[in-house]
């Protein structure tokens, strides 16, 4: 950086101030990028150990859904119940490894845990609460990991 | 003064980011996502409903969900005859025929619903953040006129935001990639999202965007791809079994998620197995679905969608007056773009250039924004921009092995030190050479300088300590010097120009040592053995110099016999197995050795090694003598 010849000792003095004065507000506010960064780094760093396991539980809640289905539609009581042990095996496996089934039955409707799949005609069950679920929801590690996928009661429509 | 942000607000789907410590980032919001889908709920209680929470109540609630808002927003209710039809809420006419909504017998602006969105994204973005989000830089879509834009604007000031700037989203997507430092170059930006295709030509000169011309078809996106697998799997599904999955509302959410997972494996792989047992069921049992797609499959299917996006490209061409040899670069933007076919197209129109994509496509528009942001805060020109060392920084030693000081991609201003010692016993002086490179072996590296250390006090090899220090300072300029911890005697070497190489230079030099790298690898191991089984042999030898006729006669003869085979195993060259064999040969006899020398002396801790003691932090690699 070249000064003109013209400037008096105090104008450099000035100037000098005046660059030191930026430096140091660059130089603090890039530490204070840097601590915010280390402090989000170190959450992160506890959000991936548990990202990894939980990526794998959310492809084998697939899995769990088609032992399910599977449960629906076999006749063969010896074979079902084989099944259904193979099922609960896997299925305590992973709630050791923090699954959880989300309640949605009877519960009113939610968003933030319910996914609206329509409407089903009920008078058992009041109006805006989950009447039926077509598939699980599950959470893992206290945040949701599937919303359940649900059928909502309403008024059936009186024909007159 | 809180943060600025860059926000890309989607048809679709919406992103957020960020400049820190000079480097944007995207911002993940309270659900996990780093994109945030671009939809606003109102429930019956008045409570409203932003996001991924918003669209899964859309189904239950459709007259009240709005999603594409950004179709509606800043234009007259006559200009929108087509979109209106293609959405489940209610959309109205007020005043000079503005675009306004109706939910629940209240009148809503596309700009109140698109303010509910950017609420989020902000809000989000000051929890991930730890503080307050303030200004922001929006971007929108290069056709947009100057009604849309301010609608934007405002949209951003119904949300708290003070709204920096409008960008375009192609602007954006070029200054992601820094190329608003090129000058007179002509960018085509290729944005293929889940519901929209633009296509833009830009120019560039004296950090100033210009669009050119625009294109595209507002209803072509990831979505049509999707939908022609799940018409494939339950055409193919009912020729076989006779029954529609499309009418079995499960069975069909099976098929839309399959296929949109099927889809993006094949980005990938040739070919994807779509496996959705129990899918339905007859009188006859249960049915499965359990089939193959391939890459090339899907193609097929997907063809005529590709071949949507050729008419937009060569009209955007033709409107800019150009032909695609004038094109400098190409950017791709939305997820769909991921999509070989669709690169294979952009390739084709763009005469055979490698498009960038190197920054997520889904991402690249609100990276852009972000340093938009940053340079507009004064942050991007404030800070300093950091630089790394291209390759790595070291010196040579025993064997013409490369010891490396400073791994490549390190960021500067830098100082490493390491320990060594000498090679042989009473060694004058140490060499330092300096080398750059991937390279395992010294001479394969370039040499940056080199010098000599002298004056070492007498003393057996593997005592001294040199300290070698190597300092790059922010201007790249790098000091190696080279300290006796003994004497205290010191060596310096300054080299400038360290880290200004050129890019080809570097890539050659970086390719050559992934190319070599096995062989590299082996030779290097090799030297290791070689100076390992070196370090043993004069261990033994003072082993035996220090315990003098403490030692049997019989057993000295013998690890004197073996000591002598290892010495002209090394000195021939021998195989390196040969030199494993002898060494652990000698290793054993020395052990015993020591062991009957202790046991002769009255009963010590067997076992222990005679050699000279190590400095704790003295590294096992050591300067070859000249």
């Amino acid at each position: 950086m070249s000064r003109q010849e013209s400037d008096t000792p105090q104008d450099e003095i000035l100037s000098l101030r005046k660059e030191l004065q930026e430096e140091k507000n660059r130089h603090l506010r890039t530490l204070a990028d840097f601590d915010n960064y280390r402090k989000r780094v170190e959450r992160d760093i506890e959000a991936n150990s548990t990202r990894g396991k939980k990526e794998l539980i959310k492809e084998l809640i697939a899995v769990l859904d088609n032992f399910e289905r599977a449960f629906a539609q076999i006749e063969d009581e010896q074979v079902k119940q084989g099944l259904q042990m193979v099922y609960q095996q896997l299925f305590s496996l992973l709630q050791r490894h923090g699954l959880e089934v989300i309640e949605s039955l009877g519960k009113p409707f939610d968003p933030c845990e319910h996914e609206g799949i329509g409407y089903l005609e009920n008078l058992n069950i009041l109006p805006g609460h989950v009447a039926g679920e077509l598939s699980r929801g599950y959470r893992f590690g206290g945040s949701l990991l599937r919303p359940a996928r649900v059928m909502v009661a309403k008024r059936p429509v009186r024909i007159e | 003064m809180g943060k600025t942000v860059g926000i890309d607000l989607g048809t679709t789907n919406s992103v957020i980011a960020v400049m820190e410590g000079g480097k944007p980032t995207v911002i993940v919001n309270t659900e996990g996502d780093r994109t945030t889908p671009s939809v606003v709920a109102f429930k019956d209680d008045g409570e409203r409903l932003a996001g991924k929470v918003a669209r899964r109540q859309s189904v239950l609630n459709p007259e009240n969900t709005l999603y594409s808002v950004k179709r509606f927003i800043g234009r007259r209710y006559s200009e929108v005859t087509d979109e209106r039809k293609l959405v489940p809420y209610k959309v109205t006419s007020g005043p000079n025929d503005a675009v306004r909504f109706d939910i629940r017998g209240k009148k809503m602006a596309p700009e109140e619903i698109s303010a509910l969105v950017l609420r989020k994204l902000v809000d989000d973005a000051a929890k991930y953040l730890g503080e307050k989000v303030t200004d922001a830089v929006i971007t929108v879509p290069a056709y947009f006129n100057d009604a849309q834009r301010s609608a934007t604007k405002d949209a951003g000031k119904i949300a708290g935001l003070n709204v920096l700037r409008i960008i375009n989203e192609p602007t954006a997507a070029a200054l992601a990639y820094g190329l608003d430092k090129k000058s007179n170059e002509t960018i085509m930006v290729f944005d293929l999202g889940g519901g929209t295709f633009d296509v833009s030509i830009l120019e560039v000169g004296d950090g100033v965007f210009e669009v050119k011309s625009t294109n595209g078809d507002t209803h072509l996106g990831g979505d049509n791809f999707d939908k022609e697998i799940v018409d494939w799997l339950a055409n193919e599904f009912k020729k076989d079994h006779g029954i529609d999955l499309r009418n079995d509302k499960q069975a069909l959410q099976r098929l839309i998620e399959a296929a949109e997972k099927a889809k993006m494996e094949l980005s990938t792989t040739l070919e994807t197995q779509i496996n959705l047992p129990f899918i339905t069921a007859d009188a006859n049992g249960p049915k499965h679905l359990d089939t193959k797609l391939t890459r090339a499959k899907f193609d097929d299917l997907t063809a005529h969608l590709v071949e949507r996006c050729r008419g937009p490209v060569k009209a955007a061409l033709a409107d800019a007056k150009l032909s695609e040899k004038d094109i400098d670069e190409v950017i791709l933007v939305g997820g769909s773009t991921r999509i070989p076919a669709v690169q294979k197209l952009v390739r084709q129109l763009t005469g055979g250039k490698d498009p960038h994509m190197g920054v997520n496509p889904d991402e690249v528009v609100a990276v852009g924004a972000a340093i938009q942001g940053g340079v507009l805060a004064g942050e991007v020109k404030d800070v300093l921009l950091l630089d790394v060392t291209p390759l790595s920084l070291g010196v040579e030693t025993l064997g013409g092995v490369m010891s490396r000081i400073i791994e490549r991609n390190t960021t500067i201003p830098v100082r490493r030190s390491q320990i060594f010692s000498t090679a042989e016993d009473s060694q004058p002086a140490v060499d330092i050479n300096v080398l750059q490179g991937e390279r395992e072996m010294a001479r394969d590296n370039r040499s940056l300088g080199q010098f000599k250390l002298d004056g070492i006090p007498a003393a057996p090899r593997g005592i001294p300590q040199i300290e070698v220090t190597f300092d790059i300072d922010a201007n790249g300029i790098l000091k190696v010097s080279a300290r006796d911890k003994g004497t205290g005697k010191e060596q310096t070497i300054t080299i400038s120009g360290s880290t200004n190489l050129n890019k080809s230079e570097i890539d050659r030099m970086v390719h050559e040592a992934e190319i070599h790298a096995a062989e590299d690898k082996k030779h290097k191991e090799e030297i290791e053995a070689r100076n390992e089984a070196d370090s043993l042999a004069y261990q033994v030898e003072r082993q035996l110099k220090d315990l003098g006729d403490k030692v049997p006669v019989h057993e000295k003869a013998r690890v004197e016999q073996l000591l002598g085979d290892l010495k002209t195993a090394l000195k021939e060259n021998a195989p390196i197995d040969r030199i494993r064999t002898l060494q652990g040969d000698l290793q054993q006899a020395a052990y015993s050795l020591s062991q009957s020398a202790y046991q002769q002396a009255g009963g010590g801790p067997a076992g222990g090694s005679a050699g000279p003691p190590h400095g704790e932090d003295v590294v096992d690699a050591e300067f070859e003598e000249k």
